[in-house]
């Protein structure tokens, strides 16, 4: 059968229709039929990748098929290819993406009210989510990334904490904000590509990457000389729009504001969700779309690139240190951590990319945790202040065991998966300044130092929270509500531990599913995108 | 002083001229009815002082026409009448200024 | 490097027999310690009985006195064009220190049964021992640095998890935050000189580094940094001079760990490092070294004779010796930095875990309130006088082989200079602090006869401990290194420079007795305080570093929240202020034109009403007017 990534992403999508279908007396169905579908997703996405991980190399499971094909009279036809397909670096994010919705719906106990609006959405953000990491058709890309809108929104808003509707309505109009110019050039680039099968123009985003196919006078073509601001050939403008696009998602300083508020207001499964997945898409796209379409870009714009990256693993560290909620530290830390992977791929280098998407797999995980660990206790006592707690570990001995392991793994102890993402990231940045001279060697060591205030902050906070004697503010109301585990959590946090610690200690898990793809991908960016250069700056002076 | 046709039109303007101020200014219809009749005279000395001064052969036509006018005025007045009593019947008043049902 | 036989093991199946069960013991008794209770015995016993089967596995799997080198490569994962492998080397150095590791985690084991007996958690505690004793097990036998790296990071996490052992105390949880943290610089300069080397080699196996560089030249710069950037890793993990300022506070932690990881084995891992990788660095970094490690032996001693806390004492002491190890590999003479590295395992796990019963049987820590320990526990105090003769170096012990050798060929090679002046009065220093506890201890007191505990578990391993000091453990003889269970080096030491040292130790021991200032060491006096809190280096770090971090952290944290957000919010509200002036002007300027062109017309209706009168006469005058118009527009 070769529709599995069609069923992966339209077997939550029927599932949301039964459950509309549902009366809402049958509430209780809902999460348990949740489960099933992301559990189903799960297994389907593992056994997705052990079929990779047999060849690991190219596209596989490709589905193609017309699907939108209209004669617009005089301007041609429009023309939209329903184009799924994974290779090494989107497979292993597939199996993330299921995995952490699996866990979310397991996390999503702690919904009471209107479920069935929530399971509903829940269901098609997964969808989304799915078709994402497939499409390979800029437009299908592009309904489905904006399809994850609309659930999160809702999820944000609706279940969410005290200023939610501040935090869903700026997470929706920040993120829409990019995604708005980014449909502006992937219009562009329809027009400017010509598929080199059917002569028409096409959305499909792997001719979109060859060069050869564009039209000599089109817009987005080597050979244009439209050139704007600094006389900048318009391909960059392009690279520029996309890059802040996805950049807002990952989300980098300083288009990352959003994420504080979008992390402490949000309810603690879709918290999860948007930390495990949402965060990789930005990734995703960098990789795959700006550097895939626009490698010259990519090559005169990577020392900038990095050094967003370095400021952001700072920055985040800075301000994790400075946090007094739990939670928002926690986000500031994420975004320290996607800091390492915008180094990574602004590298160019195959242990640079190889380490970014170990570290965004890695770090979906961690977050995950620490996410599901933060909500653990406010599920308890309703509060999240760092200075209110002192000691936890004398009443919840074994949450603080997966506190520490979640912390450790964070701040990147070997034996742990964080710690192989933050090695690879840092030995490709450090390359890079001998084999391809892109990024200069102080950014590794400025992303190092980030790595040592990662550990000051993270073990501030276990010696703050979790040891000396306990004192609460709740004082003795609240020794009476913090009880240790109950089993819905020991069953979110026992796969996330074994995980984490399976990954550190065989990274092969992962890398031999990416690494003949990013060895093949670095190769060909930068032999193409060297080549772009040259044919650009002949003709225009920049 | 020799008495030519200026004066009998000085005469007719002047009575018109009040003939006219009665019609508009009076606050009794009969009165009002009095100065139209007042203006409809001075228009007939009009007509007989132009035909006195005309020497031509239709000459008479001036004569004639104000009898005529003389004549209709009296119908006119006659019926101007039976409307003011009609009048009087249904607004119980003749003062004009009273009867303003046509207003806006 | 003769007579190398290399293994290339394809799979883990391949190696794992039933004799490698004593490997995976400790490992699998760590899990189950960690995840449920047992009772006080079923843990004690498990933990020897896992130590011992280790060693078992060790003698059998690994043939060592058959085989000198033997690699084991096992492929790992592949990243690029590389492939990471593991790779394990056993050879002499691999095995003797396996060795002595072995028996200190034994003793300490042992020991720990009487020092840890009725504590709350006791089998977490023995996990943690466990895991530590694991991860130094890989530690020692990795032949590839990025292995190395990962067991010397959970080294550094085990040391964490046992100096806060007591986490309800606030001292213990604040040192072991300081401790992993400061480690964690050390880490930084490992992962640079990781970084360096794969950039260089496209490698981190050690043995293949080695084989490249046969055929390269010596003065990579590549080389130059990543020495310097291994020293640093080894100041941080070794506690020396910047970065030593972990381990006193690291006292925190229970004795017997102290004795294992502060003092035998986790602070000697950077030693055994420099030992297994300095043959890449050039003369500037060990020269560097030398600093380095001159400063913190003489730094160190002049901190440990004016301290009065016997664990801070101790500390120091290690600091030192672990210097004069370093020193040793800096001017060249590693076989002795490695048989200095064992001799003081020994005798500094005795003297830790001697202290341990002091500070048990007598509820206290300060030297001064342990006078009359002597008579109380004498055993104790026996095995505390061997290894403190073992310290400062005197015949008899095995120490003073090493110590002798190590201070001869400094003097051979560069005569009476500046630093071999600063290690002779480090020499001297040694001997005082030590000998002022051994008078503290020896001093009479009278006290009554408190039962003392006659436990085997508190016995046994300082005996045994303090018989490895002596010098039956390596020699043959106690004057002359004689090569006995193996050849470590052998160097021949003039009588007269042999005899002047021991004169030179005793002349400190005789100082004690006799100046009583020494033995006092009143804080009153301002070196004496200065030197007591460490030469304030602690506050002048915190001044330095962790004041400003956590003042750029607020000032980010506010610049975040104001003017980067403000500017998000700001543009917000200017979309917002935008759209009210929209409405206002939609409201106001275009519904307000309709509605003055409304308001216009009503007006001219309103004018043109007044003529409306409804009055006859009004209506006659108009028409007389209009007609009066007309005709007069005709004429």
């Amino acid at each position: 059968m070769n529709n599995w990534l069609s069923v992966l992403i339209f077997l939550p999508i029927a599932a949301a229709l039964i459950l509309l279908l549902l009366p809402k007396r049958a509430s209780n169905v809902f999460r348990p039929v949740t489960i099933v579908i992301s559990l189903l997703q799960t297994l389907i996405a593992a056994y997705l990748y052990t079929q990779y991980l047999k060849n690991p190399q190219g596209y596989h499971f490709v589905e193609r098929a017309d699907w939108i094909n209209l004669n617009l009279g005089t301007f041609g036809r429009l023309n939209i290819d329903y184009f799924l397909a994974v290779d090494g670096l989107s497979i292993g994010l597939l199996l993330l993406s299921a995995f952490v919705m699996f866990i979310a719906a397991i996390a999503s106990n702690e919904i009471k009210k209107d479920p069935k609006a929530y399971y509903t959405l829940f269901l098609l953000l997964s969808a989304a989510i799915m078709g994402v990491f497939c499409a390979l058709d800029f437009f299908l890309f592009y309904v489905f990334y904006e399809l994850m809108l609309l659930p999160m929104y809702f999820l944000i808003g609706m279940w969410g904490g005290p200023n939610r509707e501040y935090a869903s309505i700026k997470f929706f109009l920040y993120t829409l904000f990019g995604s708005i110019f980014m449909l502006l050039v992937m219009i562009g680039l329809y027009f400017s590509v010509i598929d080199p099968v059917t002569g028409e123009h096409t959305f499909n985003m792997l001719y979109m990457m060859d060069a050869a196919n564009y039209t000599k006078d089109s817009y987005f073509s080597i050979f244009s000389t439209d050139a704007l601001l600094f006389n900048y050939p318009v391909r960059f403008f392009g690279f520029i729009v996309l890059f802040i696009a996805f950049a807002i998602k990952i989300p980098t300083i300083p288009l990352h504001t959003w994420l504080p508020d979008a992390h402490v207001e949000a309810p603690t499964p879709v918290s999860i969700i948007l930390a495990g997945v949402l965060l990789k898409i930005g990734g995703y796209g960098i990789i795959r779309i700006c550097y895939g379409i626009f490698p010259e870009a990519a090559i005169y714009f990577s020392y900038w690139i990095g050094l967003i990256g370095v400021i952001s693993i700072l920055y985040g560290a800075f301000i994790a240190l400075a946090s007094t909620d739990l939670k928002r530290m926690i986000a500031y830390s994420s975004i320290s951590h996607m800091g390492f992977v915008i180094l990574g791929i602004a590298s160019l280098t195959s242990e640079g990319v190889n380490g970014a998407i170990f570290q965004m797999i890695s770090h979906g995980v961690l977050s995950t945790m620490l996410f599901y660990l933060v909500g653990v206790l406010y599920l308890r006592v309703q509060d999240r202040e760092i200075a209110a707690f002192r000691g936890l570990a004398q009443p919840m001995p074994r949450y603080t065991l997966f506190v520490v392991i979640a912390f450790f793994a964070s701040l990147g102890l070997p034996g742990l998966s964080g710690f192989i993402g933050e090695a690879f990231t840092l030995i490709g940045a450090f390359k890079s300044a001998s084999v391809n001279a892109l990024l200069p060697r102080g950014f590794a060591i400025l992303a190092s130092v980030g790595i040592l205030i990662g550990a000051a902050y993270f073990l501030w906070t276990l010696q703050r929270m979790f040891f000396g004697a306990p004192r609460f503010k709740g004082a003795q109301e609240w020794h009476l509500k913090l009880k240790d585990l109950t089993a819905t959590e020991y069953l979110v946090l026992i796969p996330l531990a074994l995980i984490t610690i399976l990954l550190g200690i065989f990274p092969a898990i992962l890398f031999d599913a990416s690494n003949n793809t990013i060895n093949a991908w670095v190769h060909e960016t930068w032999i193409h995108g060297i080549a772009n250069l040259k044919s650009m700056q002949s003709l225009l002076k920049f | 002083m020799d008495i030519n046709i200026s004066h009998f039109l000085f005469i007719s303007a002047a009575l018109f001229a009040i003939g006219f101020y009665a019609a508009i200014r009076r606050r009794n219809i009969i009165l009002v009815l009095i100065g139209i009749e007042l203006m409809v005279n001075a228009a007939v000395i009009n007509l007989v002082a132009f035909a006195n001064v005309n020497t031509k052969a239709n000459a008479a036509d001036g004569k004639l026409m104000a009898l005529f006018a003389i004549v209709l005025s009296a119908a006119a007045i006659a019926l101007a009448l039976a409307i003011v009593v009609k009048v009087y019947q249904y607004f119980n008043t003749i003062n004009p200024d009273q009867i303003e049902e046509f207003k806006n | 490097m003769n007579q190398a036989i290399t293994y290339q093991v394809d799979s883990l199946l391949q190696v794992l027999d039933f004799s490698a069960i004593g490997f995976l013991l400790p490992l699998l008794f760590f899990i189950l310690f960690s995840f449920y209770r047992f009772s006080e015995r079923i843990v004690f016993w498990s933990a020897i009985a896992a130590i011992l089967a280790s060693y078992g596995s060790l003698f059998y799997f690994l043939k060592p006195l058959v085989n000198p080198h033997q690699y084991y490569i096992l492929d790992w994962f592949s990243i690029a064009q590389s492939k990471f492998q593991i790779t394990l080397l056993i050879d002499d150095t691999c095995f003797l220190v396996l060795s002595m590791i072995h028996l200190v985690t034994l003793m300490v084991i042992i020991f720990s049964g009487y020092y840890m007996k009725a504590e709350l958690r006791f089998e977490k505690y023995f996990a943690y021992i466990l895991f530590f004793f694991t991860a130094m097990f890989g530690l020692v036998l990795s032949n590839n640095l990025f292995l190395t790296y990962i067991f010397w990071e959970l080294v550094g996490f085990a040391s964490y998890a046992l100096i806060g052992f007591w986490r309800t105390k606030d001292s213990a949880i604040l040192a072991n935050k300081k401790a992993f943290i400061i480690n964690r610089i050390g880490d930084l300069g490992f992962l640079a000189a990781i970084c360096i080397l794969f950039n260089q080699f496209q490698t981190l196996n050690i043995h293949s580094i080695e084989v490249m560089l046969q055929t390269s030249p010596k003065d990579l710069p590549a080389l130059y940094l990543a020495s310097f950037a291994i020293i640093i890793a080894v100041i941080a993990k070794s506690a020396q001079f910047p970065l030593h300022v972990w381990l006193p506070d690291a006292m925190e932690g229970p004795t017997p760990v102290s004795a294992l990881i502060h003092a035998a084995t986790m602070v000697i891992a950077g030693v055994y490092l420099l030992l297994r990788i300095a043959f890449f660095f050039p003369p500037e970094a060990l020269l560097f070294l030398k600093y380095i490690a001159i400063i913190s032996m003489v730094m160190a001693s002049l901190f440990a004779i004016v301290q009065q806390d016997i664990k801070k004492i101790l500390a120091y002491s290690t600091i030192s010796q672990i210097g004069f190890m370093l020193f040793a590999i800096s001017i060249g003479n590693q076989p002795f930095a490695l048989f200095h590295l064992l001799t003081h395992a020994f005798f500094k796990a005795a003297l830790f875990l001697t202290a341990g019963v002091f500070i048990h049987e007598n509820k206290t820590q300060d030297i001064r309130n342990l006078t009359g320990a002597a008579k109380q526990q004498p055993i104790a105090f026996i095995a505390f006088s061997i290894a403190a003769a073992a310290l400062i170096g005197l015949p008899f012990t095995a120490a003073y082989f090493s110590k002798e050798a190590i201070l001869f060929s400094a003097i051979q090679q560069h005569g009476l200079d500046v630093f071999n002046i600063l290690l002779l009065f480090s020499v001297l220093l040694t001997s005082i602090y030590i000998a002022r506890i051994w008078f503290y201890l020896f001093a009479k007191k009278d006290s009554s006869n408190i039962p003392q505990a006659k436990s085997v578990a508190m016995n046994l391993p300082i005996v045994v401990l303090a018989m490895a000091s002596l010098f039956a453990a390596f020699s043959a003889s106690p004057f002359y290194l004689q090569a006995f269970w193996f050849t470590l080096g052998t160097e021949t030491i003039a009588p007269m420079f042999s005899i002047g040292i021991i004169l030179l130790s005793v002349a400190g021991v005789l100082a004690v007795k006799f100046i009583p200032a020494i033995l006092l060491m009143d804080e009153k006096n301002a070196i004496v305080y200065f030197l007591k809190n460490g030469a304030f280096i602690d506050r002048f770090y915190a001044y330095l570093f962790v004041k400003p971090i956590q003042q750029i952290a607020a000032l980010l944290k506010w610049l975040d929240k104001h003017i980067v957000d403000g500017i998000v919010n700001g543009i917000a509200n200017f979309a917002i202020v935008i759209a009210n002036f929209s409405d206002w002007f939609d409201r106001n300027i275009i519904d307000g034109l309709v509605n003055l062109i409304a308001l216009f017309a009503k007006r001219m209706g309103d004018i043109i009403r007044i003529t409306q009168t409804g009055r006859v006469q009004t209506y006659f005058l108009l028409a007389l007017m209009l007609m009066a118009i007309v005709v007069w527009f005709i004429y």
